[in-house]
């Protein structure tokens, strides 16, 4: 799995990190989990799997209260 | 080079039977027109025609018609239309105005001594959510709505059913001014289980250009969709006992009140600017209203082949003739207006982004759409087709510009 920290970055900075780390690695399924404490990721991880075709598979606090992590897979 | 103004929402040019009116009663429109002189009367006659003028386009007695600048319009309907439903006991209660709720999830409504039930959506404009915060009583619950941006009437009916016999009121727009998405408000007199609820509609942008239902009890609408003088609204009601300012509202040493109806708070020749502008608009359709909405429909149709992972929001034809609002991925909405401006073209942006607040736009988080790359489209009244063409021609090289200096895939 991918792990990618955005947290500190704002719109749309997360969602294209997401959208690169997609693009970079070709094998699928493909999972990433996405780190980001920008509160338009928890809108913005679901439209960009709906839009991408991707599966948004958890959302959960990270336990420090540093953020959100996200995991969604590429197919 | 020539500019293609498409952000007609936030303002637009003045109707040229607006300008006319203006020329034409500068010289008469200015006395009092409450005074029980010659020229007094004069103008009060030339008030009664701009009342008389938007009755026959509302539908209500010229009465229920009143002009007031539009930054109080929505808390002139909001407050008086609740006022009127609260039980005299509860009418005597001063209650102190509860903090806001808007994003909130909604609390169950608890039930309150002669207070009555309010129900409103989440896709209503941030103004209109903060009168409602306002309010006293049981917080308003805002109704869910689907990925058009329309409400969900059948869960509208269960909420009425639960509401029983308590007075109730609805707060609706009749159309979403981000998205376009017509709301059904011709079904909301078939959900009620008991006394039909006093329903308030926020016609900004739609009155004048599409038909509004006649189910509403109190309508407010800012005259800029109809291209009226800007800092003018319109109220509307259709019957003096749904409407009634209590005295503590700030508005209330101003605004007088005549048979139960308010008085107007703007001068007669805004008021007579604001008619001849809405008269001019309704009558031109529906011509003007079919140019408009084949406008939008070549955008709509054009965007996903101009870009690539756009989203095109709102409904395609259940919609205003004049607006469209769309998400481009990995692209910054303010960056994105701020190049289409270099090329030309004015649209608006809802981006989160672009507001920097750190809480993205409620409506588009209500209809999970991507919060940022965010554009409005709103055509002015006159929009040519070569402003349509100059926007087109000029979005794939600012979508490129911004994903590109972005780093986006």
């Amino acid at each position: 799995m991918i792990e990618l920290d955005e947290r500190g970055t704002v719109c749309p900075a997360p969602i294209i990190a997401l959208g690169n780390a997609a693009a970079r690695q070709s094998s699928r399924p493909l999972e990433i989990a996405l780190l980001a404490d920008d509160p338009a990721a928890a809108y913005d991880v679901p439209a960009w799997c709906r839009m991408r075709g991707a599966q948004l598979a958890d959302v959960s606090d990270l336990p420090d209260g540093t953020g959100t992590r996200y995991v969604v897979v590429v197919i | 080079m020539s500019r293609a103004f498409l952000d007609a929402a936030l303002g637009q040019p003045l109707h040229g039977a607006a300008i006319e009116a203006r020329e034409g009663f500068t010289d008469r429109a200015w006395p009092d027109p409450d005074q029980p002189y010659h020229e007094g009367r004069l103008s009060a006659q030339i008030l009664n025609a701009a009342r008389e003028t938007v009755a026959a386009v509302v539908g209500v007695s010229s009465a229920g018609v009143s002009f007031h600048p539009r930054s109080v319009i929505a808390s002139l309907a909001v407050t008086g239309a609740h006022y009127a439903l609260r039980a005299p006991a509860a009418q005597a209660r001063v209650t102190e105005p509860r903090v806001s709720m808007t994003g909130d999830a909604p609390e169950p409504i608890k039930p309150a001594a002669g207070e009555p039930l309010v129900y409103s959506s989440r896709v209503e404009r941030a103004t209109v959510l903060n009168q409602l915060a306002a309010l006293p009583g049981p917080t308003a619950e805002l109704l869910d709505v689907d990925r058009l941006g329309r409400i969900d009437t059948a869960k509208l009916a269960t909420s009425l059913k639960l509401a029983g016999h308590r007075s109730t009121m609805l707060l609706l727009q009749s159309a979403n001014l981000e998205l376009g998405t017509r709301q059904p408000l011709e079904l909301i007199p078939t959900l009620s289980a008991g006394p039909p609820a006093t329903l308030v509609t926020d016609a900004t942008g739609s009155l004048g250009l599409i038909d509004i239902d006649s189910s509403w009890s109190v309508l407010f609408a800012d005259a800029t969709g109809w291209a009226g003088p800007g800092d003018v609204g319109v109220l509307a009601i259709r019957d003096p006992k749904s409407w009634r300012l209590p005295s503590e509202h700030p508005l209330s040493p101003t605004i007088g009140n005549v048979n139960g109806y308010p008085t107007d708070s703007v001068g007669v020749l805004a008021a007579t600017e604001a008619a001849a502008a809405l008269h001019a608009v309704a009558s031109g359709r529906p011509a003007q209203t079919a140019r408009l909405t084949r406008q939008i429909e070549r955008i709509r149709h054009e965007l996903p082949r101009l870009v690539s992972d756009v989203d095109v929001l709102g409904d395609p034809t259940d919609r205003l003739p004049n607006i469209v609002t769309f998400s481009v991925l990995y692209a910054d909405g303010e960056r994105l207006a701020s190049e289409l401006d270099r090329l030309g073209v004015a649209v608006g942006s809802g981006s989160a982004c672009a507001s920097r607040a750190g809480l993205p736009s409620h409506v588009l988080a209500a209809i999970g759409a991507l919060t940022h790359g965010n554009v409005r489209v709103s055509l002015p009244i006159g929009a040519t087709d070569a402003a349509i063409d100059h926007f087109l021609a000029a979005l794939p090289a600012a979508v490129h510009a911004v994903r590109s200096e972005a780093g986006a895939p």
